[in-house]
């Protein structure tokens, strides 16, 4: 079932940089610092460089698939898994994308929670960031995509106070002795680093809204590689500014740095940083519903404003059910397990699976004239 | 009718953030100062909150007693009509025995409430946090600690300190924290040295002039003086050595089993009064001066490390300068060879601006 788009609701291929990289860059660079020395230490930033190249990888594969005929995630499913088990694991993949948007949401509002608002209930918040989402995602593929583009644009102000001002405290000592873990805690930790590059994998549901979406490969890539240099950069200013032993007592790294910052009209930066994360957070969000309702559309049909009201009260009623941080630090140890195999499992499964039946079948149903059209949102 | 409904939407939203908890200013009591003593095992605590009036706003000292710190805040709702925010606390001061005691519960706390910032000042009183604190609210100037603090990083001889470099000495390995230390003088409240710490636990106070030697070894100084005492021209002189910026240079020699450190300081300072007959113009006599003054510098550092190595503290964090040299590393072997390793020292100060 190829199906083709209107050309008024594609994007330009420069935009899967935008893509790609907000949905890289989200709630995980507030807090991933301490989670990745706990195995490699001061040298895990050598692992946020392998996790981005393994990232590199699985991208190609995924272009590689889909360049070669296979569209999205469901044409992909039904070719290597046929009709019937191909639909249900597409509909197993919705559910993962739909908890990383929850869990993304509900990260968020903790730390709002945490940080702004102590006594307000989770839902409150959450209500009024889906109201947002509601009014985003509706607007079809286009707008989520220009959320995309708002979300690198505007946080990007924020580097300038988190990469400037932290050097007063830098202890260059910190970084040394260089090299002293050996692979195998490289590899431990870049494990743990692999969670903070969810995102990307939304290219099996975009794909088709790319205009000459195989030139795009090149804009993926460019938006792996900057968001693996953001975190290295992040991790190396975070390494510089604690000591591995303060660094095990902070929760959020990225967000105790801001909160040193001392700028004359504005004592607290971290309140303003946590209202202008949003930003980064919605693009996540968004396009992981979209790719949902997207699929929900593909697989039974049902209209994608339909899919979204019902994603977003699944998405309120989980909030209201998941309180507490204990539940939530669960659910998202569990996530991090199952994204690892999602990559590093079931992508080259899936890549191993094409090459050896499905390209075929993909080539020789292009052959077959007449392909359905459908609107898109 | 879509327009009307997205206009719905929008006052909703406004709606729903008004629900928001509200913290109104006049109507919290902020604490700006926290002190608190150990007294026969319980915990005294006592903080420095403003009242406001319609006219004058004073300054309130609460004071409380608890056996356990973290009933501490609590129990100072208890005796103010309005809730306590620490939003705005600037400082906390702890009482001589209750540093000796170990500050790392209280730390910790400050450092995982979100409401604390991380240049929050923490300080030792001789001997009760609770007399500093009354001292200032007899003055009436509630930011007093954390204002003279920062004063002093900038024109005197304290070290750069905060909270966060507190926890950086504090949880990293191969160093130990330093705090500034208060007295009761005269009715005033005065900075007077450094409280020194071995792990979280206080165990020596420096002097001033310590202090200074200090700062020089562990940041980039822009400030500090410190008094000396040379002999010129078979003449003893005595004067102040005024810091306009310095640098420290560390090198470590890990080939021996015990590692040795060379200390290189490097000082550009200033002189501004001094006797008649000493004609500092005069190259030659600048240069002896020069001279004299590293020499005396180079004595009074070398035996301000040995005294510190005595006492098995590491304020200057030459641990860390092992452990980031060092392939294996093992903190508690450090600490056992620490008042073993050698230290030497070298200075080279150069003079400007004379005052001529």
């Amino acid at each position: 079932m190829s199906t083709s788009i209107r050309e008024s609701a594609m994007v330009s291929p420069f935009f899967v940089f935008f893509l790609v990289h907000a949905n890289i860059v989200g709630i995980g660079i507030l807090g991933f610092q301490r989670t990745i020395v706990s195995h490699a230490g001061y040298d895990a930033w050598i692992s946020l460089l392998l996790a981005g190249a393994s990232i590199h990888l699985i991208i190609w594969m995924l272009y590689f698939m889909l360049n070669a005929g296979s569209q999205d995630l469901f044409s992909l499913h039904e070719l290597c898994f046929g009709k019937w088990l191909g639909k249900l694991m597409s509909f197993v993949v919705l559910i993962y994308v739909w908890m990383a948007a929850f869990l993304i949401l509900r990260s968020y509002v903790s730390i709002v929670k945490q940080f702004i608002f102590p006594l307000m209930h989770t839902w409150s918040t959450t209500l009024i960031i889906l109201l947002l989402i509601l009014y985003i995602v509706a607007g079809g593929f286009r707008t989520v995509t220009g959320v995309c583009f708002l979300g690198v644009v505007i946080p990007a102000i924020l580097m300038l106070p988190l990469f400037l001002f932290p050097f007063e405290y830098a202890h260059p000592n910190n970084l040394f002795p260089m090299f002293s873990h050996n692979l195998t805690a490289l590899i431990a930790s870049a494990k743990d680093a692999v969670i903070n590059y969810m995102g990307f994998e939304l290219v099996l549901f975009y794909y088709p809204f790319i205009k000459r979406a195989a030139h795009s490969q090149k804009w993926a890539h460019a938006g792996v590689l900057i968001s693996t240099l953001l975190y290295v950069a992040v991790a190396i200013v975070t390494f510089l500014m604690f000591s591995h032993g303060e660094l095990d007592k902070i929760i959020w790294p990225t967000l105790t740095m801001l909160k040193i910052v001392e700028i004359p009209i504005l004592q607290r930066l971290e309140f303003i940083v946590i209202s202008l994360w949003l930003f980064v957070i919605l693009p996540n969000i968004c396009l992981n519903l979209w790719g949902v309702t997207r699929g929900m559309k593909q697989l039974l049909g049902i209209s994608q404003i339909r899919s979204l009201l019902l994603l977003l009260i699944s998405l309120a009623m989980g909030s209201y059910l998941l309180e507490g941080t204990t539940p939530l630090l669960m659910a998202l140890d569990f996530y991090g397990k199952v994204s690892l195999v999602f990559i590093y499992g079931y992508i080259p499964l899936l890549f191993v699976l094409f090459l050896l039946w499905g390209k075929k079948r993909s080539t020789a149903r292009h052959q077959t004239p007449g392909p359905e059209t459908e609107n898109a949102r | 009718m879509v327009a009307k409904r997205k206009w719905i939407l929008v006052l909703l939203i406004w709606i729903m953030t008004g629900c928001s908890s509200t913290r109104i200013v006049s109507e919290v009591q902020l604490i700006h100062s926290l002190g608190l003593d150990l007294e026969d095992q319980k915990i005294e605590g006592a903080a420095i909150t403003h009242v406001y009036g319609k006219e004058t706003t004073q300054i309130e000292l609460l004071e409380t007693k608890s056996s356990n710190l973290f009933t501490i805040l609590p129990d100072f709702n208890t005796i103010t009509p309005s809730q306590v925010e620490l939003g705005q606390l600037r400082s906390v001061i702890v009482g001589r025995k209750y540093a000796e005691n170990g500050v790392e519960a209280l730390v910790h706390t400050l450092c995982r409430d979100p409401s604390i910032g991380f240049r929050l000042q923490l300080a030792v009183a001789e001997t009760k946090a609770l007399t500093i604190l009354k001292g200032i609210r007899h003055m009436q100037i509630p930011f007093f600690i954390s204002d003279s603090v920062a004063q002093n990083i900038k024109t005197l001889n304290l070290p750069k300190t905060n909270l966060h470099i507190f926890l950086f000495n504090l949880y990293g390995e191969g160093r130990d924290p330093y705090l500034p230390y208060f007295v009761m003088h005269n009715d005033r409240v005065k900075l007077d040295g450094l409280a020194l710490f071995r792990d979280d636990k206080f165990v020596h106070r420096i002097n001033s002039k310590e202090s200074f030697l200090l700062k020089i070894m562990v940041e980039k100084a822009k400030s500090g003086q410190i008094p000396f005492e040379v002999t010129i021209k078979n003449r003893k002189e005595t004067g102040m050595l005024k810091n306009l910026h310095s640098h420290a240079v560390f090198d470590v020699n890990m080939n021996e089993s015990v590692p040795s450190i060379r200390v290189k300081l490097m000082i550009n300072g200033q002189i501004s009064d001094y006797s008649e007959w000493l004609q500092l113009s005069n190259p030659q006599v600048l240069r002896q001066m020069e001279k004299e003054l590293s020499s005396y510098l180079q004595k009074e550092v070398t035996i301000f490390i040995k005294h510190l190595q005595k006492l098995e503290v590491d304020p200057v964090g030459f641990g860390d300068l092992v452990r980031s040299r060092s392939t294996s590393w093992d903190y508690s072997h450090f600490k056992k060879m620490y008042p073993h390793i050698k230290i030497a020292v070298t200075a080279s100060i150069k003079l400007e601006q004379t005052g001529e």
